[in-house]
């Protein structure tokens, strides 16, 4: 059978995808602490050398989305006033801890106070940094040097409670995105380095701050077009394969 | 003898549906990285070929990524990559970390320099236009990029150039690398659509012909046997 039907589906079928992945990228354009995600298309090589000196039947096994990788640039900070809003201003996670006890990494650190007095995302999920803020606080000062203190309603010195510190990854887009704004550590991330903000590359934090996406709606939209167009190329070379066998088949009319 | 008219019948449509193959494994790699479109359907033989007849080397767009993994290289020049002891010639310039802090494309495959495999141990790396690679404040290494002038049909993997012996290839001098940009394929949308539409209805005359044929032979045997 004619192969542009199968090699047409397959490019249909990838730029679908890659045409969800946009969509999820614009749905999350104000989602703080996203990172916006790109699709990388993989053409598989084949491993038949020899023989084969039909140029296209020997050039590979089709265009697939292998992977995404999420684009770890900066977004904007934008201030939001509130103590327990945290920043990361340049690389550098957060940890925390899933209801399974499992480890998982973000950047969206908009925090809260548990019922024990513990700091948790604003999802519920626990920081593994062990930071208690005990009741008779009043206010929360985050250093940008992740060194978190408790200021006392009686006015008097400020007692240091814990520190937040960041997690670094050798490869950042090699981590796993799940839902919620995590991450999850992978193999391919390499070596996981537990470091203060603001050292060995590490980023500040910034208190009252909130990281916006760095979905960039410009880089979208030519995507997404871009996308359609190559969509559209192929819905016709479906077609035409299509009359191509349909004349075939009406050879000995 | 108008024998011969089904044996053309047959080789041009074979010829032509050849060609729509060809022609649709380029649409489907239209917004494939650094990928360069294939100019001929069937290659006889298996002679070596100078790579320009085979691929169209025409530069694909250059498109800012912010990415400072992702490199284009502007000129005649293909990254070389490694996997076990095959080597290959690619010019997809997206590339990742991986284990060990080896920089290596999508596939796996090692990119190299001209000392070898190249190990980061974190993103922050800067690559000037000649190739040289500046990593935590010093040069490490310079990406090797390498020029092939002939080459077998065999040796074309979608975007890719298999090679045994990196010893046929030269050194490309005129290749500028440029940090966070990516060079798009160069498929012809317009021209793949305008050569889908002749091929169409290439195979429609054929068609014609064999029917016209088959109706002069039916006249011949039941008018002469009569």
């Amino acid at each position: 059978m004619i192969n542009a039907l199968a090699n047409a589906e397959l490019a249909l079928q990838t730029y679908q995808k890659n045409i969800d992945m946009i969509s999820h990228n614009v749905s999350n354009i104000n989602t703080p602490g996203y990172k916006a995600s790109r699709a990388v298309f993989n053409t598989l090589v084949s491993n038949n050398t020899q023989g084969n000196v039909d140029a296209v039947s020997n050039t590979g096994q089709g265009v697939n989305i292998a992977d995404s990788l999420s684009l770890f640039t900066n977004g904007e900070l934008k201030y939001s006033g509130s103590p327990l809003d945290v920043a990361i201003q340049g690389n550098g996670l957060i940890e925390v801890e899933l209801e399974n006890g499992n480890l998982a990494y973000t950047r969206a650190a908009t925090l809260k106070k548990l019922d024990d007095g513990s700091l948790a995302t604003a999802t519920g999920y626990k920081l593994t940094t062990d930071i208690v803020i005990p009741p008779d606080v009043v206010n929360v000062v985050i250093e940008s040097n992740g060194v978190v203190k408790g200021e006392l309603a009686n006015g008097e010195d400020n007692i240091e409670l814990g520190q937040i510190e960041l997690a670094m990854f050798d490869s950042f887009e090699s981590l796993e995105s799940v839902s919620g704004g995590l991450w999850l550590r992978t193999n391919a991330a390499g070596d996981l380095n537990v470091v203060r903000p603001g050292e060995d590359g590490a980023g500040e934090l910034q208190q009252g701050f909130v990281e916006l996406s760095n979905v960039n709606m410009i880089n979208e939209m030519v995507s997404l077009m871009s996308a359609q167009r190559a969509y559209q190329l192929n819905s016709r070379v479906v077609q035409v394969s299509d009359q191509i066998l349909e004349t075939i088949n009406n050879l000995s009319r | 003898m108008i024998d011969k008219i089904p044996e053309i019948v047959s080789i041009s449509i074979k010829n032509d549906i050849s060609d729509v193959n060809r022609i649709s494994n380029n649409t489907r790699n239209v917004n494939t990285i650094g990928f360069k479109s294939i100019l001929k359907s069937n290659i006889e033989g298996n002679e070596s070929v100078s790579i320009n007849k085979l691929l169209n080397l025409s530069a694909g767009e250059i498109k800012a990524t912010d990415r400072n993994l992702d490199l284009a290289i502007n000129g005649d020049g293909w990254f070389v990559l490694k996997n076990n002891f095959n080597f290959y010639l690619s010019k997809d310039g997206q590339f990742f970390i991986g284990e060990n802090g080896k920089l290596i494309n999508k596939s796996g495959y090692a990119l190299q320099g001209f000392q070898g495999n190249i190990y980061l141990t974190n993103s922050d790396v800067k690559v000037n236009n000649l190739g040289e690679i500046n990593h935590d404040g010093k040069i490490i290494d310079r990406l090797m990029i390498l020029k092939p002038e002939q080459i077998k049909p065999e040796q074309l993997h979608e975007g890719f150039i298999t090679i045994k012996d990196i010893s046929q290839l030269s050194v490309s001098v005129n290749s500028d690398i440029r940090q966070g940009y990516l060079e798009g394929a160069n498929v012809d949308p317009s021209a793949a659509v305008i050569s889908l539409m002749s091929n169409k209805r290439h195979i429609e005359t054929m068609q014609r012909t064999l029917s016209v044929y088959d109706s002069i032979m039916q006249k011949a045997i039941s008018d002469l046997g009569k």
